[in-house]
């Protein structure tokens, strides 16, 4: 169809939206015709597969890593308990086990006083309190050089004269 | 078997059932990226990384909506995120057919427009519509996605979805119009 524009151009007109309409759709489709390439269900098994082989290397790895870790905080914390300042205490209590520790009496709690709030506390555990007997300390004297002074170094004393203050009425 | 029962079954490690799902819904995929993207290559590439990329996080599948429309999310972000890179946006530009000319350039052509050079024609005006209309005009014509899957896609309300389809041709109709390939009135 033949047509003119505002400008007496000689224009191809399109009768209608219906056209041009169904030309919009057609060409939208257009734009996403297409079909996937028939490899993309194997890339995407094959890169599925391929994770699937490295979680399961991973999983390898990671669990000799952690048996690795255990064992090694294992083996530090060991060398720390055998370290640990207590435990020659504990030799020295395991050889001398056939003496019985001294007995420590409980003494038996307060009565509560009607100014005492009504917490009920747990008994404390006392500790078992051993005997340990512990030599007095001897303090020796320190031997200190005397410094004795000798002749002066030459220094001459400095002499002031008295201040002597003028009345203000002489002035 | 429905879409959830795969999934079920692809969770518990089995790669046939996900790979169901894949055949299902790969020319989805690949539609909703070809739209984006307008490259072939780029579009494969998005498509296998959006699978991979469900297999990957099919524990995180909470149902809330279809698998099809969780994996078209994720394809959808992942071309989003092509398109945003430099080389992805070069290979587009190249790809773009050439500029509409007015009729008056066209060597006085009179004989009345076939049907596939008006689409050539509403094509090129649609490809030099802003993102948001094309990218909801094209989803909406290809005929895979309903106008909710879409809104999903896209973050916006359904609503939002119909008025810029809507949109998107009146401005295509008007680019036609203007260089007097239709009648405008």
């Amino acid at each position: 169809m033949r047509d003119s524009d505002h400008a007496g151009r000689e224009i191809n007109v399109v009768p209608g939206f219906g056209r041009a309409d169904a030309s919009i759709d057609a060409a939208a489709r257009d734009l996403t015709r297409g079909e996937p390439s028939p490899q993309l269900r194997q890339a995407v098994r094959a890169r599925i597969e391929t994770r699937r082989a490295w979680w399961v290397e991973r999983a390898w790895v990671y669990g000799f890593a952690s048996a690795a870790a255990l064992v090694i905080v294992a083996v530090i914390v060991a060398r720390g308990l055998s370290n640990s300042p207590e435990e020659p205490a504990r030799v020295r209590s395991a050889q001398v086990a056939h003496v019985e520790p001294p007995r420590v009496e409980q003494v038996p709690p307060p009565p509560p006083t009607a100014n005492a709030p009504r917490v009920a506390r747990a008994p404390r555990r006392q500790a078992p309190v051993r005997n340990i007997e512990i030599d007095p300390l001897v303090i020796e004297p320190l031997v200190v050089p005397r410094l004795t002074a000798g002749t002066s170094s030459g220094v001459m004393p400095i002499e002031i004269d008295p201040l002597q203050i003028v009345p203000l009425q002489q002035q | 078997m429905t879409d959830e029962e795969l999934v079920l079954l692809a969770r518990q490690g089995d790669p046939d059932a996900f790979d169901q799902l894949v055949v299902r819904h790969q020319s989805a995929v690949y539609h909703a990226a070809f739209a984006a993207l307008r490259v072939a290559e780029d579009a494969e590439e998005v498509a296998q990384d959006a699978f991979v990329k469900a297999w990957r996080n099919l524990g995180q599948f909470r149902g809330d909506s279809s698998f099809k429309t969780w994996l078209l999310t994720i394809a959808w972000n992942g071309a989003m995120s092509r398109r945003r890179s430099v080389a992805g946006w070069l290979r587009r530009t190249v790809a773009m057919d050439g500029v509409i000319e007015p009729v008056d350039e066209r060597g006085g052509q009179v004989e009345m427009l076939q049907d596939g050079e008006l689409q050539r024609f509403a094509r090129q005006a649609i490809q030099v519509l802003t993102p948001k209309l094309r990218d909801a005009l094209l989803l909406a014509q290809s005929g895979d996605y309903g106008y909710d899957e879409i809104g999903v896609m896209l973050k916006i309300p359904v609503g939002t979805v119909k008025w810029r389809v809507s949109e998107a041709r009146k401005k295509v109709r008007e680019r036609l119009a203007a260089l007097g390939y239709v009648d405008a009135r």
